[in-house]
């Protein structure tokens, strides 16, 4: 019996340390203990805002400190409250180089430490920035930016002309290859210098020669066009025009990027520190022209969507980005859901048509399939309100939008009535149909068979799902020979002109175009007015005339726009939500931010 | 033992060969490159940057280089096997015998894989090497306990906590234990950003979760190991010459029954060590495991190879520790090599 009784003791003091130590170290625990059941309810009751910041500081430090090791109180800080604004993102970026990066959360931080020579307002309205103003000549071949006087970096060094001359030729250099690089193409000798090649040192120098930009002085920066491009002054607002020092990159070789010393801005924030994995910290930048409200900003990084909204609950995050899966739960809530925003990102997904295929060449199949789309309940249930319903190609929000738009909006009568007026009558005499998919996404199985099941339910009209790796389906959509009859696609947007959407897209010689076999004259001749002139009211106008044309030839359906949202703690006030707000509402117009305790 | 150590580190180096191999040809069978994209990159940039990462060369042997060297009435033996191999594969062979195990793509070749390798494994291995700890240290005891009292109250109990670490799955385990420890402890999610530099508080419960399943798979192992070598001849020796229980548990049952636990042991630190993708997610830890799994989505090919080679290297020489503790576990095994 005594020795049952030490065996027993023994299992309980194995097993003890290793619960203890789970539990994390008791000495933790203690004083947070008194503090923790609080803070859970105040960030979950959404309490006055004024309840919970001084709630969740101090349970922070002291949960905080032991377990960082006392030595260093002062990086214990970068979580608490106070007037810096905590931001959750998901993926850490690769690389926040602006004239290498491409992915949108890699974007963001560049566009709080930098600032193009425009910027984009809370309508996506272009408006200066670096450049208080610009002008074109007559034909909108040259446009020539006028910097505002006496500009500085945050660490105080001046910045002029140059520093965007050099920006630019950075971009076009073929020894950078950023895959953003051809958005510059507009500029003369851009493409040339792209596709130089650095070993060959007179070509690549004639080439680097060759670029149209250049300073005049130091307040002038002129940039020479390939051809007409009205909409360059938008282009110039975009983080491949972010004037990175030169000296900087130099000294700091190819990961000088990770280096906030290195990473001198002119943009409303300046990178403060910079740690892996974790977090990246900004501290408003002073010599700023318009000074920001915030204090700073933390970019949180937590991969585990779960994990966030605990963060977000416990009070350790301002603006946390649920996972779509996670919509459903957050709209239940009833803290959670009167925080809940969604609005249109600048994208758009529609029903594409290989429009040189039977039966999609004849434009009656097309209107039957686009009537048949019911938009509303395959975001709604099939992609649990991640996306917003659309019945036209730019989305809102962004210049162009046509709100007016209602044709081939879900309606069984009329589906059934121009399948009946097409060449073929009938649902039986149509060819076989196939829908291409990728299968990289589990769930895309479910959303096209949604799709499908809506043909057959709508036109008796049987479609055969075809799942192949995404790789497979976007090289099939390459070229129109092998382009599939049916299937889901679309864009998402560079900058917010509708060139990017319409000219960039469904101009008869562009590639994207030409893949779905789609070119109608009477849309070039417009698009053609918005690509050279520049009145810009006027281009617009074209743009819109010209969507018009398209949306009623469909080579395209379109069915939504994915959705931005976010859950955001009511302290938090003054943020846009623009389409290109994608990483946090108000990331492009951060300065007017702020933080109400 | 020296020249059997030696012989088993030169064992080493094909083994290594072989799996570049084998990792590089599954690599190329997958589809896609480094530089495809939702927007698709401009075609003039896609060739620069396969051109500066050596992509636009074949990928096996170059024979175009060889001919192309012939015609020009090279000669020199070395200078037309060099161009023989200028091959992607061939390249990066000749550099990471030199220690370069070539360029990230997915920070457009501004970091080498090494670099990435030597900053955040340090992470990962202090975390790893915890988690191996906790699960000798809890994994031992249980199972023996479970042996020697079968059938009994403690038998139970480790086979439930075996039972519940193999097969509640990580992400499950960890996500419950983050919002215990939040909810009831107030020990919040969001640690200090330095709390991963040196060892910390901050690694327990990652370790705790991640030991949980090497643990569960060490108690069972031991006490069906203990089990088997309790019925042996010579613990009824033992016990006829009237040795004491702690000697013949220590000395004679232990000891012999430790060989198939040291044996999983080597690959299993090395798997721990590593780090676990679904781990780093959950507790935020800036380790390696990350990399191993987000590289092969990205075709980030120098990511995977540098993690597939490094993976491996750590394989071999856990089993090659396992080898050498063999030798003192049982003298049979040390005379045979």
């Amino acid at each position: 019996m005594r020795k049952r009784m030490i065996a027993l003791f023994a299992l309980l003091v194995l097993i003890l340390p290793v619960l203890a130590a789970c539990g994390a170290a008791t000495p933790t625990t203690a004083p947070a203990a008194t503090t923790a059941p609080t803070a859970a309810t105040g960030g979950e009751a959404t309490a006055p805002p004024v309840a919970d910041a001084p709630t969740t500081a101090p349970t922070d430090v002291p949960a905080a400190a032991p377990t960082d090791a006392p030595a260093d109180p002062p990086t214990a800080a970068p979580t608490s409250a106070g007037n810096v604004l905590r931001i959750h993102q998901v993926a850490y970026p690769d690389v926040f180089d602006p004239q290498k990066s491409s992915y949108s959360g890699e974007i963001v931080l560049l566009s709080q430490n930098y600032e193009g020579l425009t910027r984009l307002d809370e309508n996506l309205e272009t408006v200066p920035a670096a450049a208080e103003s610009w002008e074109y000549n007559a034909d909108a071949t040259v446009i020539t930016f006028t910097l505002r006087p006496d500009l500085k970096y945050s660490d105080g060094s001046p910045l002029t002309a140059e520093n965007f001359v050099y920006a630019a030729q950075r971009n076009c250099d073929s020894a950078t290859a950023g895959e953003y690089q051809s958005i510059l193409f507009d500029l003369a000798g851009c493409a040339d210098f792209a596709s130089s090649v650095v070993t060959d040192t007179a070509a690549y120098d004639a080439a680097k020669a060759g670029l149209g930009v250049s300073a005049p002085d130091a307040n002038t920066v002129v940039m020479q066009m390939a051809q007409p491009a009205p909409y360059f002054h938008t282009v110039a607002s975009l983080w491949v025009m972010y004037p990175a020092k030169q000296e900087m990159i130099e000294k700091g070789g190819e990961t000088w990027w990770q280096d906030p010393e290195a990473q001198i801005g002119n943009g409303p924030f300046q990178f403060s520190s910079i740690v892996e994995d974790q977090q990246i910290d900004f501290v408003r930048n002073d010599n700023y022209w318009n000074p920001a409200k915030l204090d700073g900003l933390s970019f949180i990084y937590i991969d585990d969507s779960s994990v966030a909204l605990e963060a977000y609950k416990s009070g350790q995050l301002d603006i946390f980005s649920p996972d779509p899966s996670q919509i459903p739960a957050v709209q239940e809530d009833a803290e959670l859901a009167s925080l809940y925003v969604a609005y249109e990102g600048a994208n758009t997904t529609g029903l594409q048509f290989n429009t040189k295929l039977a039966p999609f060449d004849d434009l009656k199949v097309r209107e039957a399939f686009a009537y048949a789309l019911d938009r509303e309940t395959y975001c709604e249930v099939i992609r649990n309100a991640d996306c917003l319903q659309t019945l036209t190609w730019i989305p809102k929000g962004i210049p162009g939008y046509d709100a007016d738009e209602t044709r081939f909006a879900f309606d069984e009568a009329a589906a059934k009535a121009a399948l009946a007026e097409s060449s073929y009558g009938s649902a039986d005499a149509l060819p076989e149909i196939t829908m291409m998919y990728a299968t990289n996404d589990p769930a895309n199985q479910a959303r096209h068979e949604f799709v499908a099941n809506t043909f057959r339910d709508v036109l008796g009209v049987e479609v055969t799902l075809q799942g192949l790796p995404s790789k497979d389906v976007s090289a099939a959509k390459k070229d129109n020979a092998t382009y599939p009859q049916l299937s889901l696609g679309g864009w998402i947007g560079d900058y917010p002109d509708p060139q990017n959407w319409v000219s960039v897209f469904w101009n008869s010689n562009a590639t994207f175009a030409q893949r779905q076999g789609y070119g109608n004259p009477a849309a070039d001749e417009l698009m053609k007015v918005g690509d050279t002139s520049t009145d810009q009211a006027a281009r617009i106008a074209a743009y819109q005339e010209a969507q018009k044309i398209i949306i009623g030839d469909l080579p395209i359906a379109p069915m939504y726009n994915r959705v931005n949202k976010y859950v955001i703690n009511p302290r938090v006030t003054g943020y846009a939500m623009t389409p290109a707000d994608d990483q946090f509402p108000g990331q492009w117009s951060s300065t007017s931010i702020s933080i109400t305790e | 033992m020296i020249g059997f150590l030696i012989r088993r580190i030169l064992a080493v180096i094909p083994v290594l060969f072989v799996v570049a191999f084998i990792t590089f040809f599954l690599m190329k069978q997958a589809k896609g490159g480094p530089f495809d994209q939702e927007k698709e990159v401009n075609p003039a940039t896609v060739k620069t940057l396969n051109a500066r990462f050596g992509l636009d060369k074949p990928t096996w042997i170059n024979t175009t280089a060889v001919s192309r060297a012939s015609d020009q009435g090279v000669a020199n033996p070395l200078t037309l096997t060099r161009a023989f191999l200028d091959s992607q594969f061939g390249n990066y062979i000749i550099n990471a015998v030199q220690g370069d195990l070539g360029p990230t793509y997915s920070s457009k070749g501004t970091e080498n894989v090494q670099d990435v390798i030597k900053r955040k494994f340090p992470i990962s291995l202090r975390l790893g090497l915890l988690a191996a700890a906790l699960a000798v240290l809890v994994g031992l005891p249980l199972g023996i306990l479970g042996a020697l009292k079968q059938n009994t109250i403690f038998d139970y109990i480790s086979l439930i906590v075996a039972t519940i670490g193999t097969s509640v799955p990580t992400f499950v385990t960890g996500l419950l234990l983050t919002l215990f420890l939040s909810r009831v402890f107030g020990v919040k999610p969001i640690k200090p950003i330095d709390a991963w530099d040196g060892y910390s508080t901050a690694y327990i419960a990652p370790a705790c979760i991640l030991g949980l399943n090497t643990m569960a798979y060490i108690t069972r192992l031991t006490r069906s190991s203990m089990l088997e070598v309790k019925r042996q001849d010579y613990i009824r020796t033992a016990r006829a010459k009237g040795m004491g229980d702690r000697v013949v548990i220590t000395r004679h049952m232990l000891r012999n029954s430790m060989i198939p636990v040291v044996t999983i042991l080597g690959p299993a630190v090395a798997g721990l060590v590593t780090g676990s993708f679904i781990i780093e997610n959950i507790f935020r830890v800036p380790g390696i495991g990350d990399e191993f799994v987000g590289s092969i989505g990205s075709r980030d090919y120098s990511m995977i190879m540098g993690a597939t080679l490094f993976f491996a290297l750590l394989v071999a020489l856990g089993n090659l520790t396992v080898d050498v503790v063999y030798g003192f576990l049982d003298p049979r095994i040390r005379s045979k090599s």
